[in-house]
């Protein structure tokens, strides 16, 4: 007997083969998509934490602001502050303007003893002695340097330029001792990455009058940034006594920073509560102790910043958008399901007379969905990681990105499978409970087809009698299955409304210069999974009417129609349909991306351009088009003889 | 020369490595006007000689002409067109659209056909004057054969195939259908092939084929048929 039964359930898949495929697509592009974006965050907050870890990244630059730098006892201080495990460098960076909104920024550190933020050799090799500098790996802002290229380092130069920067007045003796200082001749030994100015569209400089550092491009484009960064050793430091003999030897840049990466890495947790805290009593305390001194924090390193920011940001579009993609995902797979348990009701009525238990009969419809949505949700857990690094790697646009962590965040997965396969489970049970719960008589009497009636449009002679004949018939049959036609539409609308947020954003990228070249990506990824999923929601749904009309069209080939004009026949609902859809998508579309600018701190519904909004329809439409392709042959291929059987 | 002739017509269906004999020289003629029953029980090839007299199926071997067309050497596309210009199709379980009235049922049929008669003349002529407006799931059973058969008459075919047009009705309904088909066939001279296993229906017949697994058994030519009113099953 089951063995039997089995065949049944063998054969209920061959014979619903696409709607078994359009259900595992749907179910793999939205879960994928949740588990992608929503796990993205995630990774890109894993990797800056790993790197903060792996390069001692500083927690604090303290500068001093007093003439002379920081004394040895300052030193002794802030090593007291943050313990023994704390890691402290000192040395100096001065920013030095070079034209409109652009400065250089010249490190002098310890090379010996580099251990706050520890650089990566991009090219060439370690300096061996002082006249061996570093240059900033460049990038859009940054210039760089060729490795072995030669270069001089005028301290005279820098000192005096120092102080007209800062309106001090400059003995002119002393100007005058200064400018007979020659200039160091240098080569620059390597190209290095800093983990302090990964982003790659400016790095503000120092000379911003303390504007607060940004978190995202639109806000360093007005900025003063830097166009170059050298690190000279301060062994290349000329001292006093080189103006004057009887000077003492004290190097005429002293120690101006203390770099401080904390003893306790796991207190940045990328940017904790916790680590806030930690940071805004250090900032006190620093305070205290070293009075007059700045502090700088990681909150003000824009590379820091930004990155987790834009990463903030790509959480906060992305729990808007899974939401949408899920309701759409929900509907689908729960119409899918209902009307698969319709069609099949001669089945479970004859199993019904022969004594199968409902549950025994349904048990057989919720396996095809737990299959379908098992497979689509477990072939999902792959598109989401592959897309989660997709996005990771979009931000190497916008940040020299650390290396990607392979950490994976599975409750978006787990939670968006769950809920589809939930609503996949409980659709079906409820489709077959009620129906395996009428009485086997009534079930065995076809279900006798909706009644054809007038439509309200009828009652516009105005309108109905220019409708040409076919289209009258499209009508009623738009309006006739009510259920169905609000599924669509509504169907249709959130999958618009999807495409519509990701051109939004894009546009936003594009032509107002907001977010980055890494949101930018983002929005590309939305555009072509919301297209992907308006394609399969359009290919489910035009499936389900072509299988539910089969006798429609074979007696519609046997009056003699065409194939095109049979095909016609599906599809101008089908497009009506999809442009009803269409219509109610774009307030729809309005809503998600207030929503989606909102969370994202940037852009307005009235800035987005007037062509994408012209564009969205067609992209629809485009889907549409391919998916009528793709399912023509399937009405084509029907067999005439399904007009001559009995109805089932 | 017949107006309907088929000669040495064969089906073979390949199912799997088998090959199936479906039909098998299969040769007789119809004339014009003619009320001509197939008679075999289920399985005896029926609705396999119905395809290929409708168009809908293409022969393996032999030849089939209607008229003057040869409709075995017609392609794809010359067998829709002779669905649709030549051939008249009354279906067991009537196929109406649901969604159109028993006049757009009708137009939906001729709006493609070149020769075509008027749709609610014809729907008159079958008894539905009144009810021209009514969606199917408003008619009984024997008013949707009426437009089924309307919709086939208003094409104005050479040839009118009747799949069991009596099978899903009763016994008196299906009589009615019956005598309004034969009154096509005498009335508009058309050739009416009705395609039943109730082999009451020889009697009315002018020419009944006897089939039987996949072969012609005989013909036979009733000098004088017997009105459908005076036949009893």
């Amino acid at each position: 007997m089951i063995k039997t039964y089995l065949k049944t359930l063998w054969r209920m898949f061959a014979k619903h083969v696409t709607r078994f495929v359009s259900l595992v697509f749907m179910v793999l592009i939205s879960v994928g998509f949740c588990s992608g974006v929503g796990s993205s965050t995630d990774k890109i907050n894993k990797s800056l934490d790993e790197y903060y870890r792996a390069k001692n990244v500083g927690d604090f630059v303290i500068k001093s602001t007093a003439e002379g730098g920081f004394t040895q006892s300052d030193v002794d201080k802030a090593r007291e502050l943050f313990g023994e495990n704390a890691v402290i460098n000192t040395g100096n960076s001065i920013d030095i303007s070079v034209g409109e909104k652009r400065s250089v920024r010249y490190y002098f550190l310890d090379f010996d003893n580099w251990t706050v933020s520890v650089p990566d050799i991009i090219e060439g090799e370690k300096s061996d002695g002082a006249h061996g500098i570093y240059v900033e790996n460049p990038d859009n802002v940054l210039k760089g340097e060729e490795v072995g290229a030669r270069q001089e380092i005028d301290f005279a130069d820098i000192l005096i330029k120092l102080a007209e920067q800062n309106g001090e007045e400059i003995d002119p003796a002393f100007k005058k001792l200064l400018e007979k200082l020659e200039p160091e001749k240098v080569t620059v030994s390597a190209v290095i990455q800093s983990p302090l100015t990964i982003a790659n569209d400016g790095e503000p400089s120092y000379n911003n009058d303390g504007a607060e550092v940004p978190d995202t491009t639109v806000g360093t484009a007005d900025m003063d940034c830097l166009e170059n960064i050298y690190y000279v050793s301060k062994d290349l430091i000329p001292s006093q006594r080189d103006l004057m003999s009887f000077l003492p030897d004290t190097p005429l840049i002293a120690d101006g920073d203390i770099y401080v990466a904390v003893g306790d890495r796991d207190i940045f947790g990328c940017f904790s509560a916790r680590y806030k805290t930690f940071t805004d009593g250090a900032k006190e305390s620093i305070a205290s102790a070293l009075p007059g001194a700045e502090v700088l924090t990681l909150y003000e390193n824009y590379s820091f910043k930004s990155l987790y920011s834009y990463s903030e940001k790509v959480e906060g579009i992305g729990y808007i958008l899974m939401v949408a993609f899920l309701i759409v995902t929900a509907l689908v797979v729960l119409s899918n399901m209902t009307r698969l348990i319709e069609e099949e009701r001669p089945q479970i009525a004859c199993l019904k007379t022969l004594g199968y238990s409902s549950t025994g009969i349904i048990s057989k419809y919720l396996l095809f969905a737990l299959i379908a949505t098992g497979l689509g949700g477990g072939g999902a857990y792959f598109v989401g990681i592959g897309l989660a690094y997709l996005i990771c790697y979009v931000f190497n646009y916008s940040f020299f990105m650390p290396p990607i962590s392979s950490s994976v965040a599975i409750v978006f997965y787990i939670i968006a499978f769950t809920l589809i396969v939930v609503s996949a489970v409980g659709a079906t049970a409820l489709a077959g409970y009620k129906l395996t719960g009428s009485r086997p008589a009534s079930l065995l009497r076809p279900k006798p087809p909706r009644a054809g009636k007038k439509v309200i449009i009828e009652k516009i002679p105005f309108i109905w009698n220019r409708l040409s004949f076919k289209y009258k018939s499209t009508v009623r049959n738009v309006l006739r299955y009510k259920s169905r036609f609000f599924m669509t539409v509504i169907s249709v609308a959130f999958s618009t409304a999807l495409v519509m947020a990701g051109l939004g954003i894009l546009d936003m990228c594009l032509f107002h210069d907001f977010g980055s070249a890494a949101i930018m990506g983002i929005a590309l990824v939305i555009v072509a999974f919301a297209g992907l999923l308006t394609a399969v929601v359009i290919y489910t749904l035009t499936n389900i009417n072509i299988s539910e009309r089969n006798r429609e069209i074979a007696t519609l080939m046997v009056l003699g129609y065409y194939d095109k004009e049979v095909t016609g026949y599906i599809y101008r609902e089908v497009y009506i349909n999809s442009v009803i859809g269409i219509i109610f998508g774009y307030p729809m579309s309005a809503l998600l991306l207030l929503l989606v600018f909102n969370t994202m701190g940037f852009g307005t519904l009235g800035a987005v351009s007037w062509f994408m909004w012209l564009v969205l329809p067609f992209i629809v439409l485009l889907f549409t088009g391919a998916v009528t392709l793709i399912l023509r042959r399937k009405i084509v291929k029907i067999d005439m003889n399904e007009s001559l059987k009995a109805i089932e | 020369m017949s107006f309907l002739e088929l000669s040495n017509v064969g089906k073979n269906y390949k199912v799997g490595t088998v090959t199936v004999e479906a039909l098998k020289e299969v040769t007789f003629g119809l004339e014009d006007g003619d009320f001509a029953v197939v008679l075999g029980s289920s399985g005896a090839g029926k609705t396999t000689l119905l395809n290929l007299l409708g168009g809908m199926d293409c022969a393996t071997e032999g030849v089939i002409k209607l008229g003057d067309k040869e409709v075995t050497s017609l392609n794809k596309r010359g067998l829709t067109e002779y669905r649709r210009n030549d051939v008249g199709f009354v279906f067991q379980f009537y196929n109406l659209m649901p969604n159109l009235t028993a006049l757009e049922n009708v137009e939906i049929a001729v709006e493609i056909c070149k020769d075509h008669l008027s749709p609610e003349e014809i729907l008159k002529e079958v008894g539905l004057g009144e009810r021209l407006n009514n969606f199917p799931a408003q008619l009984s059973g024997g008013e949707q054969q009426r437009v089924s058969i309307a919709r086939a008459m208003a094409k104005n075919p050479k040839l009118l195939l009747c799949d069991e047009p009596t099978g899903a009705l009763d016994y008196n309904t299906g009589k009615k259908i019956l005598k309004l088909l034969h009154d096509v066939s005498k009335q508009r001279k058309r050739l009416v092939i009705v395609v039943t296993h109730n082999s009451a229906l020889k009697d009315m017949a002018d020419k009944v084929v006897y089939i039987k697994s996949g072969r012609i058994e005989r013909i036979e030519t009733n000098a004088r048929p017997v009105p459908i009113e005076e036949i009893e099953w």
